[in-house]
């Protein structure tokens, strides 16, 4: 609990923003040397191409920036996900597997069972396959969210613990659904490896690329950003927010104030997974080949805890922080393309700002010092002034004495 | 020869700024050889933030701080000369030998008293990583035994009443050698005879050579105990007066810059119906002894006071828990009248009894009342958030300005006036929250920039301020406040009582639980005491003298006087 609190408690936003650019130039710089430390050891290391096709490619390429934005999408998702418990003093490390969940259960629905028991002309309707396939994905994610809810609420039990655990269940519960040919009836059983996914969804569920430029990058962008400022609203304008925020700062006043400590851990819980599930079913219906396959949502549910952490759970700096995250996706996905370097330097780079971020600590220190300088600086002009006036007055006084 | 006058602790010209706000401004004090020096000023005065930094907390922004580091060493030792020195942090501070006993304790709950005081200085088994909790215990024992603080060394701190948490607390700072005590309001939530004890031991303390600051904001406490008073009002230094020279009024004056109220009007009121009656309410285990509360029964009219009287720890809190449904009960019943009907409130959740128009004052504003994180108006809300659009007109009514019903003359004709009023009915009513802010800080003074003001941001005497405006503020029909002017200045208090007097005068029944018995027989219709979760007597004040109420207060029913006790319960009303 000491922890949420640690996280949640609010900071002037200038601060919260200043630290987490002054992190991302300590990471870059912290890892310009380990570059040379790898290069020491033996390893082929090409700084100027790595900045080339790392930092300044992907700012200045149409196509990196669409590509970075598609990144950032379900990010946007999962980190308002943690953010959103966060604010009622949860921890929600299940955001794994409540997107996992979100994704292969709009996967289900929107290549086999939608299909199979709605009318013709609604399975070619893209309005009802997207708004219904988006709706059994939150749900999905929503169920998993729920679970820990519940067991927070009316046994005590830890969210961290059952969070983690809900993860494993999600992940052999996928297996269960969709990993055997030999059982389950929602694998795809035209391709060879399909003892791993689904078959491609309907393709009126299908999120098409909205440029030339990007193969990802589709309205489900439009769709998080629609998100964000919903859950911006909500959290800071509405009852409900408002209820959520009371529970997470103080449990305590804000049950002898009324409110139902338990119903609101319940509820923000499943939100939270609905939204990391929304985001799950979103990647799955804008990614090719429409399909959820295991393992395919790598590890952006983890990525959300990252996101929100940097963002410090505000809705609105959720946005910048997944498009931050976003752009070194993008930028790995760069060096490994065009470049004969390692794209995994990228995500030291993403270590490093997680670390700066989460011990503010150190860029704190460094701002201090800037300002301490210019105020030391000051203050030793004062003195120096003063001491000038004092021997000034010392003289007039000897003067005076020796009249 | 030893100067009685010799100073051992100096202070010159100290300032301390917080952003624009004065905390203090060049406060110059000493401190003497073997002296109680009381600092007594109103809440915001500055008095906590001289004694963080004279405990190494803070650091001032102006002005030296002396030390006479031979008396620190031993204050037995003569002579001795101020050094200027730098309070870089607490842990300094300490080392020097400055002890400070904190208004709110520092101590682990979960922790016994011997492993909370020898914490940071532990013993040890020769030659081993085992501790020696032993020679722990008697090394304590013989401190306590020294010192007159009697305590059992094995009880958990979360047990203890707060009166022996402060003792531990005491304790904990000689067992590290304090040679200077700093007392931050230590009577705060202490009885007539639990002061009394506290008194005891800073004279001891006294006797065997410490030096004792004493903050409050009391004034009677100072008068009684200290050889100098300081005083100081807003972060000024107003000067220093001998406790045997001075009046009561006069230092009154000094410390509040007015004259003090000392009387509240208190109306006759005609009828009074029942609000609330609790029917042999018990908490806690089945067995008799191990009982929290046992077999409780009180009735709560309208236009009444009910003060409870009672030590610390004596059941009060669970009983004001039993009744809001914060905590589970045993057995018994809780009824409240409503138009003549009979409710039974056992079922039903705080929501519900809120609703039912109950005010809830919690004992610990920072526990369960506040949110330090949410601002001032986030505050407010808190309680008034669960009104329908109804009830917000209602209470916006009561707060002046009619309410502007411009949506009720346009007719939901299309989509976007319809998405409208459901944007209307989901958002905040900021601009009521803000009416009900304004008022709650206009009528009690509450001293902060503005309604955005983070409640961490104010003072602890505002802090209070803004939660009995709140709860004040909802037109309650009953009250229960627990400790309503815990660590508030006189001026508040006074503030405070009056309200809570003008809403007994209206028709509002006040439960008043508070651990200050001047409170409760200066407020008070009707008082019961409660002594190990029991009412051991109750009655009016005609009944009850204030020394019977003390002794019942202390020792429960064990007494010869029992004849008090008997079939109070229902003693009539005389009026006032």
């Amino acid at each position: 609990m000491s922890l949420n609190l640690e996280l949640i408690k609010s900071k002037s936003t200038i601060e919260t923003v200043t630290i987490a650019i002054v992190s991302f130039i300590l990471s870059l710089l912290s890892v310009l040397v380990l570059t040379y430390v790898f290069e020491a050891m033996g390893y082929p290391i090409n700084r100027s191409q790595l900045i080339k096709y790392g930092l300044f490619d992907v700012l200045s390429n149409r196509k990196n920036i669409y590509g970075l934005l598609a990144f950032a999408t379900p990010l946007i998702f999962t980190g308002l996900a943690v953010a959103i418990a966060f604010q009622a003093g949860l921890f929600n490390i299940g955001g794994q597997g409540q997107m996992a969940m979100g994704a292969c259960y709009g996967a289900i629905w929107a290549a086999v069972i939608g299909p199979q028991i709605l009318p013709d002309f609604m399975v070619k309707s893209a309005f009802v396959m997207i708004l219904s396939t988006m709706i059994i994905g939150f749900i999905g994610g929503a169920i998993w969210g729920f679970i820990p809810g519940v067991l927070k609420a009316k046994t005590g039990a830890h969210e961290v613990i059952t969070t983690i655990m809900m993860n494993f269940v999600a992940s052999a519960w996928i297996r269960y659904l969709v990993g055997s040919q030999t059982y389950s009836p929602y694998v795809d059983k035209t391709s060879i490896n399909a003892n791993s996914q689904t078959d491609i969804i309907t393709p009126a569920a299908q999120l098409h690329p909205l440029t030339s430029y990007s193969t990802k990058f589709t309205v489900a962008f439009f769709i998080a950003i629609i998100v964000i400022f919903i859950i911006h609203f909500l959290m800071s304008s509405t009852t409900f927010g408002y209820r959520i925020r009371a529970v997470g700062f103080n449990s305590k006043a804000a049950t002898s104030a009324g409110i139902n400590v338990d119903r609101m851990t319940i509820l923000s819980m499943t939100l939270s997974g609905g939204l990391a599930g929304l985001g799950g079913v979103l990647y799955v219906m804008s990614v090719s080949p429409y399909r959820y396959y295991i393992g395919g949502e790598g590890t952006i549910g983890f990525d959300g805890i990252a996101v929100a952490l940097i963002a410090q759970n505000a809705a609105l700096a959720i946005g910048v922080a997944a498009i931050f995250f976003g752009f070194l996706y993008q930028s790995a996905n760069n060096i490994d393309f065009k470049t004969d370097q390692r794209p995994e330097i990228i995500y030291v780079v993403q270590a490093f700002v997680i670390l700066f971020v989460a011990a503010p600590v150190i860029a704190r220190s460094l701002i201090r010092a800037f300002r301490v300088d210019r105020e030391a600086h000051a203050e030793l002009k004062r003195i120096a002034n003063e001491s000038i006036d004092n021997s000034e007055r010392m003289d007039a006084n000897i003067k005076e004495a020796e009249k | 020869m030893q100067d009685p006058h010799h100073p051992i602790l100096r202070l010159e010209g100290i300032s301390k700024f917080f952003g624009n706000f004065v905390a203090l401004n060049r406060v110059s004090l000493e401190v003497r050889k073997g002296e109680v020096l009381a600092i007594l000023g109103e809440n915001g005065a500055g008095k906590s933030t001289l004694m963080k930094i004279l405990s190494g907390l803070h650091q001032p922004d102006e002005g030296r701080i002396f030390i006479n580091t031979t008396w620190f060493n031993d204050p037995k030792s003569e002579g001795g000369e101020l050094k200027e020195i730098m309070l870089q942090n607490p842990r300094f501070a300490m080392k020097i030998g400055i002890g400070m006993v904190y208004q709110h304790f520092q101590l682990v709950e979960p922790l016994s008293v011997v492993e909370n005081i020898m914490l940071g200085n532990e013993f040890h088994i020769k030659n081993t990583p085992l501790l020696d909790m032993k020679k722990a215990h008697e090394e304590i024992k013989k401190i306590s035994e020294l010192y007159g603080l009697k305590i059992d060394t094995k009880a958990i701190i979360e047990d203890l009443p707060v009166g022996l948490k402060q003792r531990v607390e005491i304790l904990k700072q000689l067992f590290k050698d304090a040679n200077l005590l700093i007392l931050d309001e230590p009577t705060a939530v202490l009885t007539p005879i639990e002061v009394e004890e506290l008194f005891k031991t800073i004279k001891r303390l006294k006797e065997l050579g410490k030096a004792i600051i004493f903050i409050s904001h009391k004034l009677k406490e100072p008068i009684a105990i200290a050889d100098r008073i300081v005083v100081i009002r807003r972060g000024e230094y107003i000067g220093e007066v001998l406790p045997d020279k001075v009046k009561y009024e006069e230092l009154a004056e000094m410390v509040v810059g007015k004259r003090v109220l000392q009387q509240v009007d208190r109306a006759k009121i005609g009828t009074h119906e029942p609000l609330i009656s609790v029917q042999n309410l018990n908490m806690g285990d089945e067995t008799l002894e191990k009982r929290i509360l046992k077999d409780i029964s009180f009735e709560l009219k309208s236009g009444e006071i009910l003060g409870v009287a009672g030590v610390q720890g004596n059941g009060q809190s669970e009983l004001v828990h039993a009744l809001m449904g914060l905590d589970k009960i045993e057995s018994g019943d809780i009824h409240i009248f409503e138009d003549g009907k009979k409710e039974n409130l056992l079922e039903k959740d705080t929501l519900h009894r809120l609703k039912m128009g109950i005010a809830y004052i919690p004992e610990d504003r920072n526990e369960e009342g506040l949110i330090s994180q949410f601002q001032i108006k986030e505050n407010i809300w808190l309680g008034f958030h669960d009104t329908s659009q109804e009830e917000q007109d209602h209470i916006g009514e009561e707060f002046g300005q009619p309410i502007e019903k411009a949506s009720e003359n346009e007719e939901i004709n299309d989509i976007l006036t319809h998405l409208r009023h459901t944007y209307n009915s989901l958002k905040l009513p900021l601009e009521l929250i803000n009416r009900i802010t304004n008022y709650v800080m206009k009528q009690f003074d509450v001293r902060a920039g503005s309604t955005d003001d983070f409640m961490s941001s104010l003072s602890g005497g505002n802090q209070q301020k803004v939660l009995v405006g709140r709860e004040l503020a909802k037109y309650p029909k009953i009250v229960i406040a627990s400790q309503p002017t815990r660590g508030v200045d006189v001026g508040v208090m006074e503030k405070i009582h009056e309200s809570l007097i003008d809403m007994r005068n209206n028709g509002v029944g006040i439960l008043l639980v508070s651990s200050d018995l001047d409170e409760v027989l200066k407020l008070s219709d009707r008082i019961i005491v409660m002594y190990e979760g029991e009412i051991v007597a109750s009655g009016d004040l005609q009944s009850l003298s204030v020394l019977e109420i003390s002794k019942f207060m202390t020792k429960g029913k064990d007494q010869d006087q029992i004849k008090v006790d008997t079939d109070l319960k229902t003693v009539e009303m005389e009026g006032n």
